[in-house]
């Protein structure tokens, strides 16, 4: 099977379930596999909370470098630029990984995806 | 092939805000509304600035009918599971359950 185009939206907050932790897992799965399928992971809604520069990553750290810097085809960490203006968190406050983006990029990227996954 | 989204509450809204913008630039953009997300179905809101942008618009009949909503629902096209099926297979779906 040729590789796919996936998104994995996290809509979710960091704490309190373990969505964050097995969302970051599976999307390193996706982009591991012998397919090596091209993974985008965008957090919106709560789920913008994942990307505080503050927040306790100790336990995912490990999934977060191997999703950026150790994938064939590495993985691309998106925050949406609108959840992140409707909970007043300034762009100093992301941590370095993520990327904002316009709510109107990820409805391009959503357009041009071939999987897209909700769940987390 | 359409994009169907499919919306649950509590995350269902953040669905429905990409679902809006990718419909002013794709008119083959469709939303069933399914399990605790029929009760957006009542939202006039939220369903008139769905339907300015043309999205054709679905609903679990019997996830209405379960949480006594049908006298509530206006120009929403409830369909059962199986058509619910065919939409998943005729579409990429943008999931949001």
């Amino acid at each position: 099977m040729p590789a796919k185009k996936v998104v994995v939206f996290f809509n979710n907050p960091p704490i309190g379930s373990l969505h964050y932790a097995e969302g970051l897992r599976a999307s390193v799965g996706l982009g591991a596999g012998i397919d090596e399928h091209e993974v985008v992971v965008v957090c919106l809604g709560d789920g913008v909370y994942n990307v505080l520069k503050n927040l306790d990553r100790k336990e995912i750290f490990r999934y977060i470098d191997t999703f950026l810097h150790r994938l064939e085809v590495p993985g691309k960490l998106l925050v949406e630029e609108e959840s992140l203006k409707e909970r007043k968190i300034e762009a100093d406050e992301v941590d370095d990984e993520w990327r904002i983006v316009a709510r109107e990029e990820i409805a391009r990227i959503v357009s041009e995806a071939d999987i897209i996954v909700g769940a987390f | 092939m359409g994009t169907l989204y499919l919306i649950n509450k509590p995350h269902g809204e953040n669905g429905l805000k990409i679902a809006k913008i990718q419909a002013k630039k794709d008119e083959n953009i469709k939303i069933v509304f399914i399990m605790n997300g029929v009760y957006y179905t009542i939202e006039e809101d939220i369903l008139r600035e769905i339907k300015v942008e043309g999205i054709k618009i679905f609903a679990i009949e019997e996830d209405i009918k379960r949480r006594g909503l049908e006298d509530k629902i206006k120009d929403v096209e409830m369909i059962d599971y199986s058509k619910l099926i065919d939409l998943i297979v005729e579409n990429k779906v943008v999931n949001f359950i």
